[in-house]
């Protein structure tokens, strides 16, 4: 018996620690950034930086400050911490030159010059039929969708009408799209404001 | 009567007071500033002062030189110091192993002290300064979670080459990869077009 409620104890235990540590580690953003700086130790390249920065002015400590303190007094182990963060430029350092959407880039933005594996930076909400699913969140909160993506990302599928391809209605769907509309109307204010049809269908019926 | 007992607690009170003011003046003491006039301070760190041309692996110093300069600094003095530790001098000064050292960059003496040897102070662009405080400080403070302040005193830092020289004296010829070696990941290609 004493046996039994023994392994029962150890099982908890074992459970629960593993429980705190699932728990710790399941946002993964933390787990994203260690990868994130693992690639650029293999990939990054400072020679095809160095006349970059010499022309625009940077000195080595713009991305390797070491000018920088902390006036607390702190544990050995906490400033040696700071010093690693402080001393290996992170994401905003990069992204200042390389994905600025604001600024604008002074340097290539292909993500997968430093991200390795895209699928690493990809959102975990980025699943299964996003395609359909993703116009409540951009909804909800735009900025989020801008932190990764520049606004012609949104464009190059909602305004584009340029390619014979399928990226939103099919190509003639203005002269279908009643009957689509009467089926089911709820599907049209997935991505359209009620106004949007009533710029075209206006009071007595249809002008344009 | 009474004057015994002010004279007690004016003691009391002064004393601390007194105490304070001491450790003040010993604040102040910078043997790297005052070796400039006075060649006794040599002996803080070498157990003998070197004559012109005599040279050791131990540089005559009291403690061992990987240990010397920590007597008064710390081993995380400055951001990317700890990160040094344990490298190799390349072209420059190491410790009894031949490793990065804090005088590896740093001359601990100023100029005018060793003939013929000249020490520069750490400059930065305009334009680099104007980047630490409002890009990487910011950020360093938020992630951190300490308040970071960038210190862009440039004097009695004494190193061995301008700033962006002193890197480049062992990171210049070493670092050429590949960079660009690695598998393409179709996937997402079109996904992050911008």
């Amino acid at each position: 018996m004493n046996r039994t409620m023994a392994i029962i104890a150890f099982s908890m235990l074992i459970m629960g620690v593993i429980g705190c540590r699932t728990q710790g580690t399941s946002d993964g953003s933390e787990d994203m950034k260690t990868k994130a700086s693992e690639d650029l130790k293999v990939n990054y390249s400072h020679d095809a930086h160095k006349s970059v920065m010499e022309k625009e002015g940077f000195d080595c400590f713009v991305c390797h400050p070491m000018n920088v303190e902390v006036e607390e007094e702190l544990s050995l182990e906490e400033m040696i911490k700071i010093s690693n963060k402080s001393f290996f430029p992170g994401k905003e350092t990069c992204h200042f030159c390389h994905f600025n959407p604001q600024a604008g880039n002074i340097a290539p933005n292909q993500c997968d010059i430093c991200h390795i594996n895209l699928a690493e930076i990809q959102p975990k909400n980025h699943n299964f039929d996003w395609t359909s699913k993703h116009a409540v969140f951009s909804k909800a909160n735009k900025e989020s969708c801008e932190s990764c993506h520049a606004p012609v990302f949104c464009q190059d599928c909602h305004k584009r009408r340029d390619l014979p391809t399928l990226r939103v209605h099919d190509r003639n769907f203005r002269f279908i799209h009643g009957i689509e509309a009467r089926a089911n109307p709820k599907e049209c204010g997935n991505c359209h404001q009620v106004t949007f049809c009533d710029t075209c269908h206006i009071k007595g019926g249809y002008d344009y | 009567m009474i004057i015994k007992y002010l004279l007690i607690i004016f003691m009391i009170v002064s004393f601390p007071t007194f105490l304070l003011s001491q450790e003040e003046e010993e604040e102040e003491e910078n043997p790297h500033v005052e070796m400039v006039d006075d060649e006794f301070v040599c002996l803080d760190c070498h157990t003998d002062i070197p004559k012109k041309g005599q040279t050791s692996p131990t540089y005559f110093l009291v403690d061992a030189p990987s240990e010397n300069c920590l007597g008064c600094h710390d081993e995380t003095q400055h951001a990317g110091a700890k990160e040094h530790e344990g490298q190799k001098a390349e072209h420059l000064p190491g410790d009894e192993n031949g490793n990065i050292a804090c005088f590896t960059c740093h001359d601990p003496h100023p100029g005018g002290v060793i003939e013929g040897r000249t020490v520069y102070d750490a400059e930065m662009s305009e334009r680099s300064k104007q980047f630490i405080e409002f890009v990487v400080v910011p950020n360093l403070t938020e992630e951190l979670g300490h308040e970071v302040k960038p210190e862009f005193s440039t004097t009695e830092v004494y190193l061995r080459e301008p700033s962006n020289e002193i890197c480049i004296t062992c990171h210049e010829a070493p670092i050429k990869k590949d960079w660009r070696n690695h598998p393409p990941w179709y996937k997402f290609t079109d996904m992050y077009t911008y």
